[in-house]
């Protein structure tokens, strides 16, 4: 269970996030939307600890983060499987090295074992002929892949994914997708997804964010979404170029 | 208006200690991480190969032509005090003691320092070191300590083989080129070099090992701004370590000998 209660960030001057709080339950699965630049990968780093918030409080399974020893830290981390917008592959290894880190690091587990629980991961995310490639000779669709395959190699309780999907074809967006509900219904993980896949997303969690001005608009189920009468939800969903929300 | 100027002197008065807390901090965490498990050999290893091994061509070759002028030069100042016969000590204590440490750190700072920081900060700016925290992993462990290990045991090997070089750049120079006799050359030099000379350039070597790895790390660790900022942060790192090794190199000759 994730927890946060009254986050406030600033950066540069600029209040990113202003007041939220929410709470996503174990074996739940939540979608954030948002604009672009409204704060959605800040909000992702917070909870993982990469960030520290102005003030405000995030707790996992009751306990506060910020109270959290290096230790504690560390073995919440590891049960988290996240992934970065960019991917943030180790350059200097190869796919197949780059899954197979975490669960190397882990230790204690057999060569042949690794082998197999690698492939079937990289087989997963279609990837698997690609274990010796490095990350400069993939596409970016597949570099998200492996940043998905790398977070999930270790079964992770939580799921953080950072717009996972972006950037990939639909067919391969759409299997993805499945993945997700099915490696979330399997492992019983709390999961968080930003994504833009609107409304295939709507398909695969619970409940939905709609990040706004540094706090969620609405945070429900799907269709109470797809329903809603907000014009800027409404706005939102169906990408309309006029409407209450302006860029520039 | 003073009280603006006032305000910045002080804000950046503050910012400037901050980042030297930062900076004590950072080696604070890498010594506590060195001499606490878990300790990654293999990546000790893959540095010393890259801090010590890829920098042996660049090293013999200063240390050749460090040497070889060091006998031109010396041999023309000591003919005018009629004492060529010197000629080997004057080499040999001037590598060891000063030259040899001084001049293969800063090859070194050069050539794997900078390269140490490029790699850090792009691993920093593309999310790399965040990925690592992620997994549950100390960077600290990863990216700092083996650099640390790896240039404090590297240093004194690459300065002992400057050293000896350069006194072989002498001999060539003074002996082969200038006729000074080749017993009188070495035997001179087992007269006046003391142990304590060659464990002063040793504790000098280490303490410019450390000072390599720990800035060179840290301006890495704390590059920001893409491509600009990783450019901006090597920069730095060499400068700052370039000028280190020299106002060290002063407190430690002033201390140590
Ligand atoms: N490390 C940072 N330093 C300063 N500002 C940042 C940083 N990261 C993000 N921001 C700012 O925070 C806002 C939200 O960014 P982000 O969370 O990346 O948006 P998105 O919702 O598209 O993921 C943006 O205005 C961005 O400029
Ligand atoms: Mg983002």
């Amino acid at each position: 269970m994730i927890r946060v209660e009254n986050l406030c960030k600033s950066l540069h001057g600029k209040t990113v996030l202003n007041d939220i709080s929410f709470e996503v339950a174990s074996n739940e699965f939540i979608a954030i939307i948002g604009m672009s630049g409204s704060g959605k990968s800040v909000l992702l780093k917070h909870l993982a600890g990469l960030m520290q918030a102005d003030s405000g409080t995030i707790r996992f399974e009751g306990k506060k983060l910020n109270d959290m020893t290096t230790r504690e830290l560390e073995t919440l981390r590891s049960r988290m499987g996240f992934v970065f917008q960019n991917g943030a592959l180790f350059d200097s290894m190869t796919v197949f090295d780059n899954v197979a880190f975490p669960l190397k690091e882990r230790g204690g587990i057999g060569r042949t074992e690794i082998l197999e629980r690698v492939q079937g991961v990289l087989d997963q995310v279609g990837l698997s002929d690609m274990g010796h490639k490095y990350p400069s000779e993939i596409s970016g669709g597949m570099a998200k892949r492996t940043a998905l395959a790398r977070a999930l190699i270790c079964e992770p309780d939580y799921l953080l994914f950072d717009e996972p999907t972006t950037g990939l074809d639909p067919i391969i967006r759409k299997s993805m997708l499945k993945l997700f509900k099915t490696t979330q219904a399997r492992l019983k993980s709390t999961g968080i997804i930003v994504s833009h896949d609107i409304p295939e997303v709507f398909d695969i969690v619970h409940k939905v964010a709609l990040l706004y001005q540094g706090s969620f608009l609405v945070f429900d189920k799907p269709e109470a979404l797809l329903k809603s009468k907000d014009p800027i939800v409404r706005q939102f969903i169906r990408g309309d170029i006029d409407g209450p929300i302006r860029y520039n | 208006m003073i009280q603006a100027f006032l305000e910045r002197l002080g804000s950046s008065g503050l910012r400037s200690l901050r980042n030297l807390g930062q900076f004590g901090l950072f080696f604070v965490t890498t010594v506590h991480c060195s001499l606490t498990p878990p300790i990654k050999f293999q990546r000790i290893l893959k540095q010393i190969w890259f801090i010590g091994w890829n920098s042996l061509l660049v090293i013999c070759l200063t240390g050749l032509f460090t040497g070889m002028v060091l006998a031109l030069q010396g041999y023309a100042s000591l003919k005018r005090v009629g004492s060529e016969a010197f000629l080997g000590p004057l080499v040999t204590l001037s590598l060891v003691r000063e030259l040899g440490p001084v001049l293969c750190s800063l090859m070194v700072a050069g050539r794997a320092g900078s390269a140490i920081t490029a790699e850090i900060g792009i691993m920093r700016v593309q999310e790399q070191i965040d990925a690592l925290e992620l997994m549950g992993l100390n960077p600290f462990r990863y990216l700092v300590v083996p650099n640390l290990l790896a240039s404090i045991l590297s240093l004194p090997v690459l300065g002992m083989i400057f050293n000896i070089v350069g006194i072989f750049g002498g001999y060539l120079i003074g002996v082969r080129l200038l006729g000074l006799n080749e017993g009188t050359y070495f035997n001179e030099i087992r007269n006046y070099l003391e142990w304590n000379d060659i464990l002063g350039g040793i504790y000098k070597l280490v303490s410019f090992g450390i000072l390599i790895a720990w800035i060179s790390c840290f301006k890495g660790f704390h590059a920001s701004r893409g491509a600009e900022g990783v450019s901006a942060a090597t920069t730095s790192a060499v400068v700052t370590t370039s000028v280190a090794i020299l106002v060290w190199d002063y407190f430690v000759t002033s201390v140590v000998f």
